[in-house]
């Protein structure tokens, strides 16, 4: 009986069940059915039917695009992947966006496994039926398809896709002119200087030009697409005028887009015409009416003038950027200033140390003194670029002091900025500029109000103790540990507990015998329970570091830690207890 | 040990704000009764002690507050009511609390505020959550069923009494208190109503009508007859929004105190702890402020849907 059952038939009757989900649920064992098919019925039967039969429902389209994805061994491999084409064409072309762009993606990854001839051949047919319906979605729907097959055909199938994407840029709909904007710059990147200069140019140009701003916005991107593909020349003669004429565009948008594409034109183009042509394009957006567009540009100086010498870098950036760039320091508003902070701590190593005390310096200090606390987190977490430059004494002297005032920022994730960044500054600063600048406000923040604070400077002093070594550890952080565990109040003598179970492992056993473990014992009779079961807990992780004559104070003071009244730290002590063994 | 590594895998994905299964909350509610059936009305604590006000489902501002004033069990706390509705995480709010309550017992205490009842959660939020969340209200039942098991207050060092709303004209002794049958909705009226729907009000010496419709507004007098007559220092309470995160009432004997910031995502007001460390000649404590969570730190913005009523 199972063979007369017609798969197709299964499927149309589920199609029909009058619950949506059912019949969406039926498509997503689409692949079954095709299975059960096998290869050559799914080609002649089941997508003809997928063809002709999809209902109304967008969400049984969108499941049919999805699923089609994975049928290429269902159809029997890539000689028939071809067939999925047909009703995927037809599932590009209907009104709602979100069925078309998935039909395009799918047809794009069926497309791709396709051998270039037969790209050529089947795709470009597609596309040529897509771009002349006419409704505006399969005209809409043929643009994605472009940069593939391009890329994969000969001369003269590319004559004819430039001709049809050249049309499609002109279309009278503003959502086909931007379909088309958005998928033009691959094409030009696939096309020789000669072409994209005699063909692609005029197309740019005009696109530039559109009445609706979002068309010229993407057609920024086709400029730069341009300036990689023609020669020199020809981008200084013919398409950097058509982007700075962009840079002035009465869209915000448009000059966004042009601060967006200048790394990819530092990438393109020679230092010469960087020093000569683009350094105006950046000074422009940096200078831009709008704060979006000036905190693009600013986000841009990190890696501006990459490829050219430091010396030119160094004068580049000292002459024209400069006095722009402490502008935007100073900017109105706070997103630019966000912007400018991640960036000027990274022109240190360009400009080296001097130049970098005397300009960006008092920039970068004014930032730390920003009103508004992005800005102080953002310049605090880029400082070790600028640390390097300018090296340990400018750091004691300028930057520490600094540091300290805003040790107390009313905001904490500042400080927790700040203490992200002790590593680093312990690294530069040694231990003797350390001890006495940094470390005093260290045991500040271990009584810090915030609990997350004190935990952050608790999970530093690992890396502060591999920075400084035993010797350090032994003799100055351990005592000032120490000192905080005899102190009186609650919080003090916790905290305590917490630094000696970050810092175990790290201190030799010596030291954690005769020193560490005292304080552990005394705090283990505290009244406060808590107090207690984070002794019991610091006790199981001290008994595996301490000397062997001191295992039995320990076990002895975990064994009265288990006759506990309270119930935690009866539990915290069993478990120690129970690691020991 | 192996039914804590259950619990603590369990503690760990609501910390995330991700949802336990029906099962586990099942379990979770009955082990959660077998602990509060066993805790007083008025549940005897001792400082060093962190008293936090209503919550009310911002769950992400509940993890900004143990940022602030430390983890559970590190430090002992004690929350005053009103862990739902409103907010958006209203279920993994309560399931969070009270699976730390089932973990550490001891280490937080949890009593019950206006909107642990079953009428109240059917307004405001916390129903339709679990609804959406669960697909039934199997949750709701289990959650509500163990607000009835909630304390009713809490007295700290023999000496400051925390309770959500306030004092009731016909209760005169924390031990009038402790002989009240708590495990039931909360009532229309009467004492256990009182406590946990009462206000402070300035300008009266006893007691006046509530604009609420529930509960008293409690004067200066009345105030000073109930402590005195019960050797107390100062009553702890929440219930009520203060812009500024705390406030104190009575000079300085009554004390609202409030932990929901930008409360309902809206009001922009700060929220702050009561870090409460004991009492010699004065009371000895500090006030934490804490903001809301960065926009940053929360998972992603879950608007509810309307609910079906809507449609």
């Amino acid at each position: 009986m199972a063979e007369d059952l017609n798969p197709i038939q299964i499927l149309i009757e589920e199609l029909q069940d009058e619950d949506l989900q059912l019949r969406v649920n039926a498509i997503r064992r689409l692949s079954t059915i095709a299975l059960a098919l096998g290869e050559e019925r799914t080609r002649n039967e089941l997508l003809p039917f997928l063809k002709d039969n999809l209902q109304e429902e967008d969400e049984i389209r969108l499941a049919v695009a999805e699923e089609l994805a994975d049928f290429v061994p269902l159809v029997g491999g890539i000689k028939h992947a071809h067939t999925l084409l047909f009703p995927l064409q037809a599932m590009a072309a209907v009104d709602e966006v979100v069925v078309r762009e998935k039909a395009v993606e799918t047809m794009v990854k069926v497309a791709e496994q396709l051998p270039p001839v037969e790209i050529e051949k089947y795709l470009v047919h597609t596309i040529n039926n897509l771009a002349t319906g006419d409704f505006f979605a399969s005209r809409c729907s043929a643009c994605g398809l472009f940069p593939l097959a391009y890329r994969n055909s000969s001369g003269g199938t590319k004559a004819e896709l430039r001709a049809m994407i050249t049309k499609l840029c002109t279309d009278e709909t503003p959502m086909v002119r931007r379909a088309a904007a958005t998928h033009l710059p691959p094409v030009i990147e696939a096309s020789d200087a000669a072409t994209a200069k005699g063909e692609l140019l005029p197309v740019v140009a005009r696109q530039l030009n559109d009445d609706h701003d979002t068309v010229r916005q993407l057609a920024v991107k086709g400029a730069a697409a341009l300036v990689k593909v023609v020669s020199t020349d020809d981008a200084v003669a013919q398409v950097i005028p058509l982007i700075n004429d962009a840079s002035k565009d009465p869209s915000w948008k448009v000059r966004k887009a042009v601060a967006d594409i200048i790394p990819d034109l530092q990438q393109s183009l020679p230092p010469a015409v960087i020093k000569t042509d683009i350094v105006f394009t950046l000074l422009r957006v940096m200078k831009d009416q709008e704060a979006d567009v000036r905190s693009c540009a600013a986000g841009k100086l990190a890696t501006f003038g990459e490829k050219l010498t430091p010396a030119e870098r160094e004068t580049l950036i000292m002459t024209n950027l400069l006095p722009q760039v402490s502008e935007l320091c100073s900017d109105s508003n706070q997103y630019v200033r966000m912007a400018v902070a991640t960036v000027l701590p990274t022109l240190g190593p360009v400009l080296g140390k001097a130049k970098t005390l005397e300009q960006i310096v008092p920039l970068f200090i004014k930032l730390l003194r920003d009103e508004f606390s992005d800005v102080r987190l953002n310049v605090i977490s880029k400082m070790e670029a600028l640390q390097k430059t300018i090296g340990a004494d400018q750091v004691a002297n300028v930057i520490v002091p600094e540091l300290v005032a805003m040790s107390e920022d009313p905001q904490w994730r500042v400080r927790l900025a700040i203490i992200e960044q002790l590593p680093s500054f312990a690294r530069i600063l040694g231990s003797s500029k350390f001890d006495s600048r940094l470390l005093p406000v260290c045991m500040r923040w271990l009584m810090d109000s915030v609990y997350a604070v004190r935990v952050a400077v608790i999970a530093q002093f690992p890396a502060l103790i591999d920075v400084f070594g035993a010797s350090w550890t032994k003799s100055t952080l351990i005592p000032q540990i120490v000192t905080l565990g005899s102190e009186n109040a609650y919080l003090a003598r916790l905290t305590t507990l917490f630094v000696i179970n970050a810092i175990a492992e790290k201190v030799a056993p010596e030291v954690l015998t005769k020193h560490v473990l005292p304080v552990v014992t005394k705090l283990a009779k505290d009244k406060v329970p808590n107090v207690r079961f984070n002794c019991a807990r610091t006790l199981g992780v001290l008994a595996k570091r301490v000397k062997r004559w001191a295992s039995p104070t320990v076990k002895s003071c975990l064994d009265s830690l288990k006759g506990d009244e309270d119930e935690d730290v009866k539990l915290f002590a069993k478990e120690s207890l129970a690691s020991l063994s | 040990m192996s039914s804590y590594s259950d619990l603590d895998r369990q503690i760990d994905k609501l910390r995330r704000c991700e949802l336990i299964t029906e099962d586990q909350v099942q379990q979770l509610c009955i082990m959660a009764r077998d602990i509060l059936m066993e805790e007083g009305n008025v549940h005897s604590l001792s400082s060093p002690i962190t008293i936090c006000g209503d919550i009310h489902g911002q769950f992400y501002d509940l993890m900004e507050l143990f940022e602030i004033g430390g983890d559970v069990p590190h430090r002992q706390y004690l929350f005053l009511g009103d862990y739902v509705d409103r907010g958006f995480y209203s279920v993994e709010t309560f399931l969070l609390l009270l699976a730390l309550k089932v973990r550490f017992p001891d280490r937080i205490m949890l009593i019950r505020g206006n909107h642990e009842s079953r009428q109240i959660t059917q307004v405001y939020g916390f129903y339709d959550e679990c609804l959406r969340k669960y697909g039934s209200a199997h949750v709701w039942h289990l959650c509500t069923d163990v607000f009835d098991y909630l304390p009713l207050g809490a007295l700290i060092d023999n000496r400051v009494l925390c309770v959500h709303g306030g004092l009731s004209p016909s209760l005169h002794t924390i031990d009038g208190i402790r002989v009240i049958d708590r495990k039931v909705e909360v009532p229309h009226q009467g004492p256990m109503c009182d406590l946990l729907w009462s206000d402070p009000e300035g300008s009266l010496d006893h007691w006046g009508v509530s604009p609420r419709g529930a509960g008293f507004l409690f004067g200066s007098k009345a105030v000073d007859e109930f402590t005195s007559q019960n050797d107390i220092a100062m009553i702890c309470r929440a219930h009520q929004l203060v812009m500024e995160g705390f406030k104190w009432h009575f000079n300085k004997r009554v004390l609202t105190i409030w932990s929901a910031p930008n409360y309902c995502y809206r009001c922009g007001n700060v929220a702050s702890l009561f870090e409460f460390r004991g009492l010699d000649a004065t009371p000895r404590y500090q006030f934490k402020m804490f903001n809301e969570a960065p926009a940053e730190t929360r998972g992603n913005p879950a608007r509810p849907a309307a609910p079906d009523y809507f449609l």
